[in-house]
C-alpha cells in the first residue's frame, strides 16, 4: 500500500459520513503542502480536498476504478509486453494529500506492484507539468528512476523540477514553454537514452500527459 | 519483455498489448474537476473513429458493488 490508510478511508467516504473539523496530526509527506495552520483541523484541507481537488459525488467510485486499474495494469505485465492504462497518470498525488487534480497516486501503486518482478524501473514523465508526486515517492531508492520533462517557469504548476533536485535516481529536464515538437522529441530522445545508459532499466513506465496542457 | 522466439531469436509476432478502459469510467469522468467545462475529446465519443483493440472490460463488477 502506498497511501495512508486514513487518507484512503476519507477519499472513499461519502460527504455525509465525514466529520467536520476532525483533529489530525499531519504526516511528514504533507509537510511540503501550502496549507495554513488554521485549516489543519479540517480534513478536507489536511488531505488536500480543496482548490483543484474538491470532493465530488462519484469520487469514491472514481478512486475505486482508478486504483483497481493501476493494480491490474501492473498485473497484466505478466502476460503482455505493453499495457496502456487510458485514465492513468495522476502524477501529483502524495501519500496522504490530493493535489493538482490528482486524488490517487495510481503510478506509484502500479510501480510498487511490479517492483517484485523487475529489478529497476524507469519512470518517464512527458506531461507538461513536473511529475513531483512520483518523484517524491521514489527519490530514496535507486530501484525506481524518475525522469521528467516539463515546463519550468515562474507561476507554472507545481513549481518544482528545476533540475537541481537531490535524490537517488532523480532526473529532471526543465523546458521553456512553446518548444517546437521536433526539438522536444530530440530532447526527450537524448534524455531517455542518457538515463537508460546509466540505470539499465528492465521496465518502463511512461506518463504521456493526461491533462491536455500543451508545452 | 519482447515477443521473440527463444530458439532462433527472430521476431515472431507483434508485442502483446493490453488496454485498460471501462465504461464505468465514463460515468464518473464528467464529474472530475479537471474535466468540468472541458469539451470531451470527439475520439472518445465517436464510436466510428475510436475502437481500441482488445479493450479489457475490467471493472464492471467493481462499479456494481460500489454504486
Amino acid at each position: 500500500m502506498f497511501h495512508e490508510q486514513e487518507y484512503i478511508e476519507f477519499l472513499l467516504s461519502r460527504p455525509s459520513e465525514q466529520p467536520p473539523g476532525r483533529k489530525r496530526k499531519r504526516s511528514s509527506s504533507t509537510s511540503s503542502s501550502s496549507s495554513t495552520s488554521s485549516s489543519a483541523s479540517d480534513p478536507h484541507s489536511t488531505f488536500g480536498r480543496e482548490y483543484d481537488c474538491p470532493p465530488f459525488p462519484s469520487l469514491p467510485e472514481y478512486i475505486t476504478l482508478l486504483g483497481g486499474a493501476a493494480l491490474q495494469s501492473a498485473r497484466l505485465l505478466s502476460s503482455h509486453d505493453i499495457v496502456i492504462h487510458w485514465d492513468g497518470g495522476r502524477h501529483h498525488a502524495l501519500r496522504s494529500r490530493a493535489i493538482g487534480y490528482c486524488y490517487l497516486a495510481d503510478i506509484p501503486l502500479s510501480i510498487l506492484t511490479i517492483l517484485g518482478k523487475f529489478k529497476t524501473v524507469l519512470y518517464v514523465d512527458l506531461d507538461a507539468h513536473h511529475g513531483d508526486g512520483v518523484e517524491f515517492a521514489f527519490n530514496r531508492t535507486e530501484k525506481v528512476v524518475t525522469l521528467s520533462f516539463h515546463v519550468y517557469e515562474p507561476g507554472f504548476f507545481p513549481g518544482t523540477g528545476s533540475g537541481e533536485e537531490r535524490g537517488k535516481g532523480v532526473y529532471n529536464v526543465p523546458l521553456e514553454r512553446g518548444m517546437k515538437g521536433i526539438v522536444w522529441e530530440e530532447v526527450v530522445k537524448r534524455g531517455v537514452e542518457m538515463v537508460v545508459a546509466k540505470c539499465d532499466p528492465e521496465c518502463f513506465v511512461v506518463q504521456c500527459g493526461c491533462d491536455g496542457t500543451p508545452l | 519483455m519482447t515477443g521473440r522466439d527463444e530458439e532462433n531469436d527472430e521476431p515472431t509476432s507483434a508485442p502483446r498489448v493490453a488496454y485498460i478502459w471501462s465504461k464505468e469510467y465514463e460515468k464518473v469522468c464528467d464529474d472530475l474537476p479537471s474535466n468540468v467545462g472541458r469539451v470531451q475529446s470527439p475520439s472518445l465519443n465517436d464510436t466510428n473513429s475510436y475502437s481500441p483493440p482488445a479493450c479489457i472490460p475490467l471493472f464492471a463488477h467493481m462499479a456494481s458493488t460500489n454504486s
